[in-house]
């Protein structure tokens, strides 16, 4: 579904690259976890997926179409929810979910019935009338989510869905994004959250320092490894004497 | 009140605005640095070296006649009082919100920071500020007393404090009056009380000048000399012995005089303090909780959440008019700008104005280019308006929307000019065909006035588009710095001016080759609309 081909992204001529040589594949109906510490390069990853970053170097080919060259075409496939919410928020939820369903081409006749499905499982009701001003974080995040799917794409990309979501939104989110996936869609999504990406995801790659230093099936993980995620991901990442530098820092 | 404090804050909410990015050279990220560091330093040196000059000719001319008639001070002081006019229509875009509404007074207010800081530091960056809009203001004034008043340590004092000490007046009223009008809403926004806030002081000084003007001209009627001097030795001296204005005008010429204005002056701050302070954190609280209870929900019944369809065009057209609503300042500035025709006409129907502007049509209707004044008047209304000119920097942080959307650059573009159309133009039309019956033009001339002039907003839309595509102000924290205080509003006038001009210049030249008009204003059309689409193009799909 997704494939990144010697993918590099360099801000400045004189400063480190951002993301080198990125080089993997995310299969359709897979959950992928792009797992990462802060400054690793997921979100200049996700921004290039999304058309927003231009590479210096390499592509992403999405479904056989080119981000770079065919942006209007892998737009359309893609469902994102970006890590801070954007909206006007002078429109109201339902006036927003409008939009994209008009943005998105989606066929009048399926708006009303899919519109209806999402707004009672993320229970957003009774606010999907008033301006998304007056919006919680977790609300925006869920009419976030809520927008993504209502086009019914190919591909969702989540950037660190979970924050902000109450407990009952999360596990919906996590079974929403299982059922997308056994339909045949394909979830490439961002999280610091360990514990999500093992409990839900197929796939995961971890970056580190713009590049990926481990790309592994989860369930080949879990047979190999006795080591949880969390330990090798600090393993990886170059932070497993953190007790020892948590110690220092508190005495 | 610990002034270490007061001085952080103040310098950290200035490296955080970055008032000056918008003035920045060379910002652009990619294309030819050279041309545009070019470009725009001769557009702001133009801006700044036409204010300067209207500004300054003024002030000249007052003290060239003021120290004719022996009363230079009585001059300064009244260039004195029109800098401090100036000065508060200037503070009155900006006050509200750099002291109640801006969006890191949340931050602030998190902090273990008094009141009486908080509002100090505010102050001081306001101050800061209107120090920019002080060099036009101010400079002329000053080189004008060297000039008049001649060199002396006296003279050179008084110049560095009426330079340092002229903001405070200004501010301190603008200051009174915005915590007032915050206090008496109870934080509120109230579209017309806002209206009339934003532009009262302009509008007061417009009214102010004009009847003043008026009655010199009536005095100037005679043809004898002495009359004339003794119209303007009025005119001066009414204004010059304002008390405060005639201290200023005095202090070039006394010690004693420079010591009671700066003892004034601080007094007057000091003052204004005493009664801002205590209402400053509760004038915040107000806007706080006003906000808070400003998003009521309507009930509705559940079976009403179903969605409506529109096409892509439309709905673009629709985001516009929300990113317009997105904030207060949007909404109100532009509503003012499209009942610009309608304020003037009433501000000259009060003052008196309009009398003699309907003597000079009245002279001028017999004249063939009557129906091209008309027409070029009413044109010019359209050349002022900032909608396009501001439409990228409005969109702000959710610019970033236009780049994750499958939406065709073109009909991006087509939509904010559509929304131009309805917005502005719509109404700019029923002025010309008003304009039209109210000076009795044949009624004809509709059939290629309404055309020309819907090309000619089109192209106005684009050039703006144009300039605010090339350098969008899309970090900006107070809405007055996306559209009020962008400097691409200045631009934009300026483009739009340069591409409505052949047109109106054939119409000067000769009337018959109005298709040559026509002509002229839709290549400029298409050559706009290939480099708007390469602008836009670059912004929302490259970095």
């Amino acid at each position: 579904m997704i494939e990144f081909n010697n993918l590099s992204k360099q801000y400045q001529k004189d400063k480190p690259f951002a993301v080198k040589d990125l080089n993997f594949e995310v299969k359709s109906g897979e959950i992928f976890g792009f797992l990462g510490p802060n400054g690793a390069g997921k979100s200049t990853t996700i921004n290039m997926l999304m058309g927003t970053l231009t590479p210096t170097s390499g592509e992403i080919i999405i479904d056989g179409h080119s981000v770079s060259k065919e942006s209007l075409i892998t737009k359309a496939m893609i469902g994102f929810v970006p890590d801070e919410p954007l909206f006007y928020e002078k429109m109201t939820g339902l006036q927003h979910l409008s939009f994209i369903c008009d943005v998105f081409e989606v066929d009048k006749s399926l708006r009303k019935e899919r519109s209806e499905k999402l707004i009672k499982l993320f229970n957003l009701e009774n606010a999907i009338q008033d301006r998304i001003s007056s919006y919680s974080h977790g609300m925006k995040q869920k009419l976030g989510i809520i927008a993504a799917l209502i086009h019914e794409p190919k591909l969702l990309v989540f950037d660190e869905p979970m924050v902000g979501l109450d407990p009952k939104a999360s596990f919906i989110l996590k079974d929403v994004m299982r059922r997308f996936c056994d339909k045949g869609g394909t979830v490439f999504f961002s999280t610091h959250v360990m514990e999500v990406a093992q409990n839900v995801c197929d796939t995961i790659a971890i970056i580190s320092k713009g590049e990926i230093v481990l790309n592994t099936k989860l369930k080949d993980f879990n047979e190999k490894e006795n080591a949880s995620l969390e330990s090798l991901f600090l393993e990886l990442t170059g932070n497993e004497d953190l007790g020892a530098v948590v110690d220092e820092a508190m005495l | 009140m610990r002034i270490n404090v007061v001085l952080s804050l103040v310098k950290n909410q200035i490296i955080a605005a970055k008032p000056l990015e918008q003035f920045a050279l060379g910002a652009s990220k990619k294309g030819n640095k050279v041309v545009g560091f070019i470009v725009k330093l001769l557009a702001i040196s133009l801006i700044a070296s036409s204010f300067l000059f209207l500004i300054g000719s003024s002030y000249f001319g007052y003290l060239f006649i003021s120290k004719s008639i022996n009363i230079l001070n009585k001059g300064i002081a009244l260039c004195a009082f029109a800098s401090t006019i100036f000065l508060l229509f200037i503070s009155t875009t900006y006050l509200e919100h750099t002291y109640f509404r801006g969006k890191d007074i949340a931050l602030w207010h998190l902090l273990p920071i008094s009141k009486s800081e908080f509002f100090l530091s505010r102050f001081l960056v306001s101050y800061s500020y209107s120090l920019l809009a002080n060099v036009i203001a101010t400079l002329p004034l000053v080189v004008g007393i060297f000039y008049f008043a001649g060199f002396s340590l006296l003279t050179l004092v008084s110049s560095i404090f009426i330079f340092i000490l002229l903001p405070i007046l200004p501010l301190v009223i603008g200051s009174l009056l915005v915590t007032l009008k915050v206090y008496a809403l109870k934080g509120k926004n109230i579209k017309i009380i806002d209206f009339i806030f934003n532009n009262g002081p302009f509008l007061f000084s417009i009214l102010y000048f004009s009847k003043i003007s008026n009655d010199m001209t009536s005095l100037l009627a005679t043809n004898k000399i002495e009359d004339q001097i003794a119209a303007y030795s009025a005119f001066i001296s009414k204004i010059g012995s304002l008390p405060y204005f005639s201290l200023m005008g005095k202090m070039f010429f006394s010690p004693v005089s420079l010591l009671l204005f700066v003892f004034i002056t601080l007094c007057v701050f000091g003052i204004s303090y005493l009664i801002i302070s205590p209402l400053f954190l509760k004038c915040i609280n107000l806007v706080k909780s006003a906000n808070q209870n400003g998003e009521k929900k309507k009930k509705r019944k559940p079976s009403d959440n179903s969605i409506g369809g529109s096409s892509i065009i439309i709905s673009l057209i629709k985001r516009e008019l929300y990113i317009l609503q997105g904030e207060k300042g949007f909404l109100a500035e532009s509503i003012s700008e499209a009942f610009i025709p309608l304020i003037l006409i009433v501000v000259w129907q009060i003052s008196g104005s309009l009398d003699s502007i309907n003597m000079l049509l009245d002279d001028l209707s017999t004249n063939g280019l009557f129906v091209a004044i008309i027409f070029v008047i009413v044109q010019l209304f359209a050349v002022m308006v900032l909608i396009s000119s501001t439409s990228v920097s409005r969109e702000g942080k959710l610019f970033t929307i236009n780049k994750l959307l499958p939406i065709d650059v073109k009909l991006i573009v087509k939509s904010k000019v559509c929304f131009h159309l309805l917005f502005v133009t719509v109404l700019q039309i029923v002025y010309l065909i008003a304009f039209v019956f109210y000076f009795h033009l044949d009624t004809n001339n509709l059939l290629w006035m309404i055309p020309l002039y819907l090309v000619n907003s089109i192209n106005i839309s684009l050039s703006g588009l144009f300039v605010d595509y090339s350098n969008p102000k899309l970090q900006w924290d107070v809405s007055t710095s996306a559209m009020k205080r962008n400097i691409n509003a200045l631009f934009g006038m300026l483009a739009a001016l340069i591409v409505v001009a052949p047109s109106i210049l054939i119409l000067f030249f000769k009337m018959d080759l109005i298709i040559l008009a026509f002509v002229f204003s839709f290549t400029i059309l298409i050559v706009l609309w290939y480099f708007v689409l390469k602008a836009a193009n670059k912004l929302i799909n490259f970095d």
